[in-house]
């Protein structure tokens, strides 16, 4: 069976039940109404952000089904990223958060998860400049407030 | 039909918890430091304990991120940080005692209100006394004191209202402060108490004949397990002085309160 998918830009995509299903919320909603014809609306996600989240989900489509209340194990790391969704992320930066705002949004916590350890790598191993560098951050403190905020971060930083 | 592209600080503040739990302490600091907009969020002090727990597993219930605390002297360099500690840690063994009390059906009273003040001012007392005079009659005032203090500090069963559990609070915290120092002049809290109790209920803590101040056993008794430490410097294992200065903080049994491998 096929689902229709439509996004923010009144893109229409078919795609097969269980890649559609990757997603919690698709799931929930085929659940809820039953079997239909029916495209079901997405109208926070744009096509170029649910063309590359297909990409994902057909990708994953035969991995076992997430567990809704598994809790993270922090010991885990996040360079443990498979090869093909490290590839999969090579993506612009703007992309990049586009990809986790949608897998928020559609439940898809495998996708978030690499999302995030792909944002939390690029975060490691840089310093404060560096990171605004990186994320365009304006720099909204004033030199004695970045002086201040750091001597009290000190005990978090010095370890 | 267009948006706005994201950026990182567009993200909703639980996916910018989500990406921080992949980071060490130092990377989550640096990454705070950006901007005004994440250091008011990820250096709130309650989403720097969520941190702490999520990413380390520290938690209340096992003592475990009160000690980090210690040993990080939070209590000097992050106040706020601290208090956000005790509120849950004082909140959690209350929640904690009164299921107890209700399993158990145990009678409570509230004899030990206000003894957690006269336990720091008492330790205080002591370091001055050593720093005056450290010699053998000032830790013979000092056990003298202890004695008092570990027949008359029993466990605190009851802590009502929440008058009761800040007042506990700010004393917990002057607590820590008061070990640091012990601790940093190469005291030791239970040394300077000179600490010979013991209590079936809490778990003994006992030390042995020696009486030197240097160089002690201290036994910790959790039940079926025991957590022994032995030091042959001046100074103890910091977790060690802690975990007995907590013994007597403790709302609850100790070995509900610790887990044994700390």
């Amino acid at each position: 069976m096929t689902i229709t998918l439509t996004s923010l830009d009144n893109v229409e995509f078919k795609v097969d039940k269980d890649v559609a299903e990757r997603s919690i919320l698709i799931k929930n909603m085929i659940d809820d109404i039953g079997e239909t014809d029916a495209p079901i609306p997405l109208p926070n996600v744009s096509s170029a952000v649910l063309t590359k989240v297909i990409e994902y989900c057909e990708h994953h489509r035969h991995d076992p089904p997430q567990v809704q209340d598994e809790s993270d194990d922090p010991r885990k790391r996040s360079n443990d990223i498979e090869e093909w969704d490290m590839k999969f992320m090579q993506v612009d930066q703007e992309m990049l958060f586009e990809i986790i705002l949608a897998a928020n949004y559609l439940d898809i916590k495998p996708l978030l998860d690499v999302g995030c350890k792909t944002v939390a790598n690029i975060i490691k191993g840089k310093t404060p400049e560096e990171i605004r560098k990186v994320f365009n951050i304006v720099n909204d403190f004033t030199p004695e407030e970045e002086a201040q905020i750091k001597k009290e971060n000190e005990w978090a930083e010095d370890r | 039909m267009t948006r706005r592209q994201p950026t990182l600080l567009d993200l909703p503040p639980e996916l910018l918890t989500r990406i921080a739990s992949w980071l060490s302490l130092c990377e989550y600091s640096h990454l705070a430091r950006t901007c005004p907009i994440l250091y008011g969020y990820l250096f709130h002090p309650s989403e720097v304990v969520h941190f702490l727990k999520t990413r380390y597993r520290l938690s209340i219930e096992s003592g475990s991120l009160i000690i980090f605390a210690y040993l990080a002297n939070i209590q000097i360099r992050a106040p706020r940080l601290l208090e956000k500690v005790f509120d849950e840690f004082f909140a959690t063994n209350l929640a904690l005692s009164e299921q107890s009390q209700k399993e158990q059906g145990l009678t409570t009273s509230r004899q030990n209100k206000g003894h957690l003040k006269s336990l720091c001012e008492k330790a205080l007392d002591t370091r001055l006394t050593l720093i005056a005079d450290p010699d053998q009659s000032a830790m013979q005032d000092t056990r003298e004191s202890s004695k008092i203090l570990t027949t008359e500090y029993g466990p605190c069963q009851e802590m009502q209202d929440v008058k009761t559990r800040q007042r506990a609070k700010r004393d917990a915290v002057r607590m820590l402060g008061v070990l640091y120092a012990l601790d940093k002049t190469h005291i030791g809290f239970y040394q300077c108490l000179g600490l010979e109790w013991s209590d079936r209920y809490y778990g003994g803590i006992c030390r042995t004949s020696q009486e030197s101040c240097t160089g002690a056993n201290v036994r910790i008794n959790l039940g079926h397990q025991e957590y022994v430490e032995t030091s042959t410097q001046s100074r103890v294992n910091p977790q060690v002085t802690l975990v007995c200065a907590l013994a007597l903080l403790a709302p609850r049994p100790l070995n509900e309160l610790f887990d044994p491998g700390i």
